[in-house]
């Protein structure tokens, strides 16, 4: 009788099962995220980039950090390309392997670790939205030995199979959600399409509005959402950071950790939260920039916050404006690492030009459609102007050198057109509180938009 | 280590690799490796249960020896006597010490109108000891009748205990079938591709039964025994309960007969399409066969079977349906479960007997049987029996718009419904065809088998509940 191979029956099967299960991943029929793309245009990006754009600085956290750290502004004020590998939900175990294969693509200078990543877990999550976030920040990954390294890591044996397909884990919509799939699909498609064309650097602004005064009451009769007595720091934490700061060794990369900040009301005992993260930061001797400080509570107010009670506070499009400059001062200005100077390459200034805090930090170019230059490189007085520029929807920007001496308010005498009269006028501009570059002053208006200014004349401030 | 668990897949696959590749070159080192194995299946519940198993082992081994080398029957007798008592002790202790000082603590309430003081344990149930402790206490027994004979090699008997396919929720095992597998000389034992083959398509049968359908009636059971709403919506739950409890269990026989197939070992066989009895004494000779034939020989028979009055196999008859609903759980509504099933028999086989065995007629006789049977399991399935009784006050036809809101979707449901239909009418099929249709099933043309055999495994996947955060236990592992 003729031998039969059972090995290889069963893997015909097995092969055609798996080609099912691909078959439906790729067509991505299964998603469930409502659309949300991040996760996949974040790695998609790191392929996209590296190694012909290195990234000078990234940062590892969560949504914390892709809400908080404006990644396009910190590049434009240091000059460097900054990446937020921050996959929401993530925990420190799941950013120590992010980083493992960013390393394989590019080595950064500095890697900033976001400390909201150490929550306390002790183990892989089995259920709810913690397994939800971790399937949705392993699937993209491309790096399969990586992977593989830390699929026990990251999970529970049962979700071994799941974490790699979104058929295994989701198929259920077939029966019982199937307009979700559809209209999942569609969406993911359009957006991941629109967002692709855009440079991706990891950042997910979600939040336009501060919080309100439905929340602020709240905080009045309920008090902090959050008490930090309770937070705590596992070893599974300080493992991981300590193995995330070895990696960085092993590789000649700088660390720092930095703690973004929730709205000082939100959180009670904070000193307790912070002696907790401590005993996983304090041991690996590197810097920690702590914007939850309570003496930093008047920089930053409700509008820099999500308005939320939830213990999950994240920080608004404004609040991460200011935390980012924040972030850019400390380490051009504490830690004075060596960074590369990209300001001066035609390919990065090809990539950030026009994006968010491009206008603030750096020069548009004559052809600008969207900045005019009034001026640039003036003596008004006795003060040296860099560069005036005026928007097409009304903002006036004022750079001038950091050893100025102007105050706060100061008012411009200039030449301007309006309705096609030339007329002379004054514009009062103030030091922004929120854009503060690194290598010049920034001073702001917003004038009229059919106010077109022509020249700089004098500069007029009470020298008192 | 649920058998329907990714984990389990991974134990399989490596244990299986291992035995064929590198374990099996003499009995002594397949059955050490076995038992390793199975230690380690049954340690990943609780560490601590194994000392259990252990004892439980070394209890059985040495009183089959003792029994043996006894020559006067008291002796004998007392040493079954022994064995029987630290058998049915243990389980005693873990099983049904909390129900009776419950109860008792009831009774004092209610004949003296004090609150019973006695004191209960806070003890865990270890999974499966109902079945290990049967088939020990089975191969005990054997021994002291002399229908085996009792084992020296302790790896062997510690594997036929511990095997791990049929470990936790059987089929309970006859010494004489299982345990002389494990002392087979062989010293490489040949692999049957045709036993690996079917093994792989019963492990296949069984995961469909469990992940798409079972499960899924599972939801809508919970939800509805939860909170009965009075109608069809709890009419349903009682139909879907008789078939989740169905395909549930008799999945978990499949893939356990299955695994163990895939080690080159025969189980007996649990399951025979129950839902087509005709009379009550067939559903019980197709439902969970390893029990029924356990109580059968061990005590139906010793009790005097039916070679007696009526009166006496009708008392008979209810003695072993008591102890088979205390059996399954320490509570009085598995002993009213086990009555009304021990009536049945009693009852109505005689009438059904009359009936002409084929036909229109058959088929009310098996609507009948399969209703009861399905009735009964109120008790089975309900925590208390006032919530049992709330389920009977709930039975009706109104509500029907209420069906959709057990946790199954409309088209969940649907599908549920047809599948079970369809699944059944395969059964009538082999019902009909007996041996044929699995001669044309496993033998047959090949695109007869491998359209089956892609279409299970790709319905499984896509319509499968698996994975982290379902609650998918199998209902005999409580038992």
């Amino acid at each position: 009788m003729k031998k039969k191979n059972i090995n290889l029956r069963f893997f015909l099967l097995l092969i055609i099962a798996v080609a099912a299960v691909v078959f439906t991943d790729r067509k991505k029929y299964f998603i469930t995220d409502q659309g949300d793309p991040h996760h996949e245009l974040r790695w998609n990006s790191v392929y996209d980039l590296t190694p012909d754009h290195p990234l000078d600085i990234v940062v590892l956290g969560n949504s914390h950090a892709n809400t908080g750290v404006d990644p396009f502004t910190l590049s434009c004020v240091l000059g460097c390309t900054v990446f937020d590998m921050a996959p929401s939900g993530i925990t420190i175990a799941d950013a120590y392997y992010c980083l493992k294969e960013l390393l394989t693509r590019t080595t950064p200078r500095l890697v900033v670790i976001e400390t909201y990543l150490m929550r306390g877990t002790d183990g892989p999550p089995t259920e709810g939205l913690s397994l939800a976030d971790e399937y949705r920040s392993f699937y993209p990954r491309r790096n399969n030995l990586i992977k593989l390294e830390s699929l026990p890591v990251l999970f529970d044996v049962e979700s071994y199979l799941p974490a790699w397909s979104f058929t295994l884990r989701n198929h259920e919509l077939l029966l019982r959600n199937r307009d979700l799939m559809r209209k999942n699909q569609d969406w993911y498609k359009k957006r991941l399409a629109k967002k692709e064309k855009d440079l991706y650097l990891g950042r997910y602004s979600r939040f336009a509005k501060g919080i309100n005064d439905s929340i602020m009451s709240l905080y009045e009769t309920n008090g902090p959402a959050v008490d930090g007595t309770e937070e705590k720091i596992s070893d599974r934490d300080i493992r991981y950071a300590r193995k995330i700061v070895d990696l960085c060794d092993a590789n000649g990369i700088e660390v720092m950790f930095l703690t973004l900040p929730m709205f000082e009301y939100h959180i009670g005992n904070y000193e307790a939260w912070r002696d907790e993260q401590s005993r996983a930061i304090k041991p690996t001797g590197k810097a920690w920039y702590n914007l939850q400080m309570p003496y930093l509570g008047s920089v930053f107010g409700p509008d820099c916050f999500e308005p939320t009670y939830d213990k999950n506070q994240h920080m608004s499009i404004l609040g991460s404006i200011k935390a980012t400059y924040k972030l850019a001062h400390y380490i051009h200005d504490e830690l004075k690492i060596d960074l590369p100077d990209r300001r001066v390459e035609k390919d990065w200034i090809k990539m950030f030009y026009a994006k968010d805090g491009y206008y603030e930090n750096l020069t548009p170019a004559e052809s600008d459609q969207k900045f005019r230059i009034v001026a640039r490189d003036v003596m008004l007085g006795d003060e040296h102007i860099i560069e005036c520029l005026q928007s097409d929807d009304g903002w006036f920007y004022i750079k001038v050198d950091n050893s100025s001496t102007l105050p706060e308010k100061t008012s411009l005498i200039v030449e301007a057109v309006i309705d096609g009269e030339k007329t002379i006028g004054k514009v009062d501009v103030i030091l922004s509180p929120i854009y503060t570059p690194i290598h010049h002053k920034l001073y702001m208006s917003r004038i009229k938009q059919e106010v077109k200014v022509n020249n700089l004349l004098a500069i007029e401030y009470d020298s008192r | 280590m649920l058998f329907n668990s990714f984990a389990f897949g991974f134990f399989l696959i490596l244990t299986n690799f291992l035995y064929w590749i590198a374990f099996n070159r003499t009995r002594k080192l397949r059955n050490c490796f076995l038992l390793a194995a199975s230690y380690f299946f049954y340690g990943s519940w609780d560490w601590r249960f194994l000392f259990l198993i252990m004892g439980i082992t070394a209890t059985d081994y040495i009183f089959g020896r003792l029994i043996h080398d006894s020559k006067s029957d008291g002796k004998r007798k007392a040493l079954l006597a022994g064995a029987l008592v630290i058998n049915l002790g243990v389980l005693f202790v873990f099983k049904y010490f909390n129900f009776f000082v419950n109860s008792a603590n009831a009774l004092i309430d209610v004949l003296l109108g004090i609150p019973g003081g006695l004191r209960t344990f806070n003890i865990v149930l270890p999974v499966g000891i109902s079945f290990f402790t049967f088939q020990g206490l089975g191969y005990v027994i054997d021994v002291y009748r002399r229908e085996t004979e009792p084992v020296t090699d302790i790896i062997a008997f510690s594997t036929f205990i511990a095997f791990f396919p049929q470990l936790v929720a059987g089929p309970i095992e006859r010494a004489k079938d299982l345990l002389s597998q494990f002392l087979d000389e062989t010293d490489r034992k040949p692999f049957v591709y045709d036993q690996a083959r079917r093994g792989l398509f019963l492990i296949a049968i069984g995961l469909f039964k469990k992940i798409v359908i079972a499960d899924r009636l599972a939801i809508y059971v919970d939800a509805a025994y939860a909170n009965p709403v009075h109608g069809l919506p709890t009419l349903v739950a009682v139909i879907f309960f008789c078939f989740q409890l169905y395909l549930d269990f008799s999945a978990y026989s499949q893939i356990a007969i299955g695994t163990a197939k895939l080690f080159g070992f025969r189980l007996s066989t649990n399951f025979r399409r129950p839902y087509m009895a005709v009379t009550f004494r067939d559903f019980w000779s197709r439902w969970h066969i390893t029990l029924t034939g356990w109580f059968r020989d061990y005590l139906y028979f010793p009790l005097g079977g039916s070679r007696c009055s009526a009166t006496r196999t009708a008392i008979n008859t209810m003695i072993v349906f008591m102890v088979s609903g205390i059996w399954h759980g320490a509570s009085w509504n598995f002993v009213i479960w086990g009555i009304i099933n021990g009536l049945s028999l009693i009852v109505f086989d005689r009438w059904l007997k009359l009936n002409p065995k084929a036909g229109v007629a058959r088929l009310f006789s098996a609507l009948f049987v399969t209703s009861y049977w399905a009735v009964s399991l109120i008790f089975f399935r309900a925590q208390t029996f006032g919530d049992a009784m709330a389920m009977f006050s709930n039975l009706g036809f109104d509500n029907a718009d209420a069906l959709y809101s057990f946790g199954l979707k409309e088209a969940e449901f649907r599908f549920t419904v047809w599948i079970i239909a369809g699944l059944m009418l395969i059964e009538l099929l082999e019902e009909k065809l007996k041996d044929k249709a699995e001669e044309l099933f496993f033998n047959g043309f090949w695109l007869v088998r491998w359209i089956p055999y892609i279409a299970i495994v790709l319905v499984t996947i896509y319509f499968g509940i698996y994975g982290n955060g379902s609650d998918n236990n199998f209902i005999y592992f409580q038992f």
